[in-house]
């Protein structure tokens, strides 16, 4: 499935443990029906952050998204596939110092940027039971459809 | 007869136009990906790589909780196998660099090192990577040595 951040984020003002709101930037389809649809809402979680230093490193981000509700139903999710390292200088700031002592410390790498609305893969945790859209109310046990991982 | 005197280095031009084309196939072969097999059932699993580079000689030991994972030489890749979860990665020399991780069951996550200047001495630096970057320079990978790998031997 498709999961959007709700929000902008950066290694450079990220901090661990920091959520985020995330949609389904798609809808979740089993077998040519939707279970869940796109926009519906969760959260995240900032995995990993630092920022981008001196000598040329660059700054690191890994995202994790945690759930998305629907109708009652908190399906958990999993292999968030948001993981990135901004560009790095480590080898021309080595080089500078090489020729200068110390120059190398001028060079700083880049952070890693997420602008709202970028998506990225996830799958489902569980198996969870959820209500399909055209059931009756009040069948129990019908309209009811398990999902399965992706 | 001053013909037959460049004979030589005409057959030795021949025997290189020949064999030349031949290279590519070779290196074509040589160049392909290492194949990273898929961890045992309902574990997952960290290849950390270290490609060549700037500071070959500063060592990049990957530890967690303290203890020692392996010692990751320059040009070198090893396999962890890890339970799910959260893990923390540590290598250091004059300063610590942490990377933390979320490890899933059956999956595999890619961490390279690479070198960072330092005042008087390199430090490794861990950073998050992919499968696509592993598989563009892992042809010219070796695995870390057995003893390096795992807690340090007394």
């Amino acid at each position: 499935m498709r999961v959007r951040i709700g929000t902008a984020l950066s290694s450079k003002t990220a901090q661990i443990g920091q959520c985020f709101p995330i949609s389904l930037a798609e809808p979740l389809m089993i077998d040519g029906r939707e279970l869940v649809p796109a926009g519906a809402t969760g959260l995240g979680e900032v995995v990993h952050a630092a920022k981008a230093r001196a000598a040329g490193k660059g700054g690191e981000l890994i995202l994790a998204a945690r759930f998305v509700d629907h109708d009652g139903s908190r399906i958990m999710l999993r292999s968030f596939e948001f993981s990135k390292a901004g560009q790095n200088q480590l080898d021309a700031a080595v080089m500078a110092s090489a020729a200068l002592p110390f120059a190398g410390y001028l060079f700083s790498g880049g952070n890693v940027s997420v602008a709202e609305g970028a998506t990225a893969s996830a799958k489902v945790r569980y198996a969870v039971r959820i209500s399909r859209s055209d059931s009756e109310p009040g069948t129990e046990g019908s309209g009811q459809q398990g999902m399965k991982r992706e | 007869m001053k013909k037959l005197k460049w004979a030589p280095l005409a057959v030795l031009a021949l025997a290189v136009a020949v064999t030349t084309p031949a290279a590519p196939t070779m290196a074509a072969e040589t160049d392909k990906p290492i194949e990273v097999v898929a961890p045992p059932a309902g574990k997952g699993q960290i290849v950390f790589f270290r490609p060549g580079g700037m500071g070959f000689a500063v060592g990049c030991q990957v530890n967690e909780n303290d203890e020692r994972v392996s010692a990751l030489g320059a040009g070198r890749y090893f396999t962890h196998i890890a339970e799910p979860g959260k893990h923390s990665f540590m290598v250091s020399s004059e300063a610590k660099d942490v990377l933390n991780l979320e490890v899933e069951p059956d999956e595999t996550k890619y961490v390279r090192c690479k070198i960072k200047m330092g005042i008087m001495v390199g430090r490794p630096n861990l950073e998050p990577s992919t499968k696509e970057e592993f598989d563009k320079v892992s042809h010219k990978l070796e695995p870390v040595d057995a003893d390096d790998m795992g807690p340090k031997k007394r």
